[in-house]
């Protein structure tokens, strides 16, 4: 076997061990919350918008501003059209 | 010649800024905000000089109707006398659907989650950069950004959901250069970008071969509050007339974000970490003969008392971050870096904090030597 197969087997190996840890605490974590469909603007907020910064006040923009920020975020956090615009729904109403 | 450039980016930005605030009026459509953060650091090494420095990054955001959105973002930095301009970013988004976008330009590589989501001196819950993750502090063994193109998005999974990022772009280049060989500058872990021979060269904007990088990650969310993500990247890193045309490098990367709000610990807590791994095809050349594997990694926790009642402590952060970085054996620059830091920071809004953190690096070359830090900074997003 040569180095080249060797370390290509070895970082496959992480990839399918890191893909079974994560399947299982899917499993685990599925079980828990609600669908991710029926989660209102709200819940989706407190959910996402502060896993990477310290929560941003609804009323530090207004409602045009939320617009862009919340298309930026959508860029950033990989958030879905439906989801981002929940969010920024709760945003102008919160504002 | 980098004032120049700073001249030109500045001006730039400015007219493109109007330009956009006009568009903004005539058409409702349309709106743009001016975002971005900024910092001033004060660092003093153990047997160093101490030292003010300073810098901020303008970011320019622009939403046109309900699919098209642009970001773009400047930075200026201070660095061995001279003021640094650069473009850290600059993407148009197309929305394909409520699954995708579509993204060109020069963007934050997706599979480096520290530079595409923690970087700003505002979320980053200490002064400085883990190893590995960018070039500051030592070798950078991920891009911070991407020239090329990208597809991301997400896709809801009964509770919940994964997200992914797929990009083919320039990628990087290798670097054998003798001259970057001799200049030393990162021989002992000390310089901002590396050059030497071995190290990959991530500025590679006028492609060095016609052969694309391929990448991308997936993350995945057991919990709302975590999400473990795995990248990858593949791309061929030699110049494209050269012997060196077929020589790949292979990137695997790793990583974790936890964050919760707990109400028995009355506060918040923040876990991260990131691993890479990256492996270069072995040689025939005479720089490049040997086993050229690195890897980096960093864990780090931070907890803020945020729902004690104290007024004083409840601003307060703890932070503990260990990071390291393994460049290969028989490299020329092989010095092997290992670091612990303890941060306090003191949040005076969300979007500002003053951050006290003190670092202990080892630096194992041909000879292991210790070096501590003290580092404070103010940081600012707005
Ligand atoms: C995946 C990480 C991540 C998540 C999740 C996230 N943000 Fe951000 N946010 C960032 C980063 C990174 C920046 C800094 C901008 C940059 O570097 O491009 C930022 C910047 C901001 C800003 C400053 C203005 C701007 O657009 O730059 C606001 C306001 C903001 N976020 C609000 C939110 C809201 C609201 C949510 C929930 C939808 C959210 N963030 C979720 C990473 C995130």
């Amino acid at each position: 076997m040569n180095g080249k197969t060797e370390r290509r087997l070895k970082s496959s190996s992480l990839i399918a061990g890191g893909i079974f840890l994560i399947f299982i605490l899917f499993i685990i974590g599925c079980a828990t919350t609600m669908p991710q469909k029926q989660k209102t603007g709200a819940m989706l907020w407190g959910e996402n918008c502060n896993r990477c910064h310290n929560v941003r006040t609804p009323s530090e923009f207004e409602d045009a501003q939320w617009d862009v920020v919340v298309s930026h975020m959508r860029t950033r956090a990989n958030l879905t059209a439906n989801e981002a615009e929940k969010i920024v729904g709760f945003l102008k109403v919160a504002n | 010649m980098s004032k120049l450039r700073f001249v030109l980016v500045s001006a730039l930005l400015i007219i493109f800024s109007v330009s956009i605030a006009q568009a903004q009026n005539s058409k409702q459509r349309t709106n743009f905000l001016l975002s971005g953060f900024g910092y001033t650091n004060f660092e003093k090494a153990q047997d160093g000089i101490s030292s003010f420095n300073s810098g901020f990054s303008p970011i320019f955001l622009w939403k046109s109707g309900e699919r098209l959105f642009f970001e773009g973002e400047a930075e200026f930095e201070l660095e061995d006398g001279a003021t640094n301009a650069g473009l850290e970013y600059a993407q148009m988004f197309y929305s394909l659907n409520n699954n995708m976008q579509v993204g060109v330009g020069k963007f934050l590589n997706p599979n480096n989650l520290f530079m595409e989501r923690l970087h700003p001196t505002w979320i980053n819950r200490l002064p400085n950069n883990p190893l590995g993750v960018s070039g500051h502090g030592g070798v950078a063994l991920l891009a911070t950004a991407q020239l090329g193109m990208q597809i991301k998005g997400a896709v809801p999974l009964k509770s919940s959901k994964f997200t992914y990022a797929l990009y083919i772009s320039n990628g990087p280049a290798i670097n054998i250069s003798e001259a970057a060989r001799d200049s030393g500058a990162v021989a002992d872990g000390h310089g901002e970008s590396a050059a030497a021979p071995g190290t990959l060269d991530f500025s590679n904007y006028n492609d060095n071969n016609n052969n694309k990088a391929f990448g991308g990650r997936i993350g995945l969310f057991p919990l709302p509050q975590l999400e473990i993500g795995l990248g990858f990247e593949i791309a061929n890193v030699g110049g494209e007339a050269s012997p060196l045309v077929d020589l790949q490098a292979i990137t695997n990367v790793f990583d974790l974000s936890y964050t919760r709000a707990s109400s028995l610990l009355k506060g918040q807590f923040d876990i991260r970490s990131q691993f890479i791994s990256l492996t270069i095809d072995k040689s025939d050349e005479e720089q490049l003969n040997y086993k050229n594997e690195s890897s980096s990694g960093y864990g780090q926790i931070a907890y803020r008392p945020n729902k004690i009642a104290n007024r004083l402590l409840k601003n307060c952060e703890f932070v503990f971050r260990y990071d390291y970085l393994d460049l290969p054996e028989f490299a020329y620059l092989n010095s092997d870096l290992q670091r612990t830091t303890f941060g306090l920071n003191y949040w005076l809004a969300p979007n500002s904090a003053i951050k006290f953190a003190f670092e202990n690096k080892t630096i194992k070359g041909h000879e292991e030597e210790t070096e501590s830090m003290f580092i404070t900074q103010f940081a600012l997003g707005f």
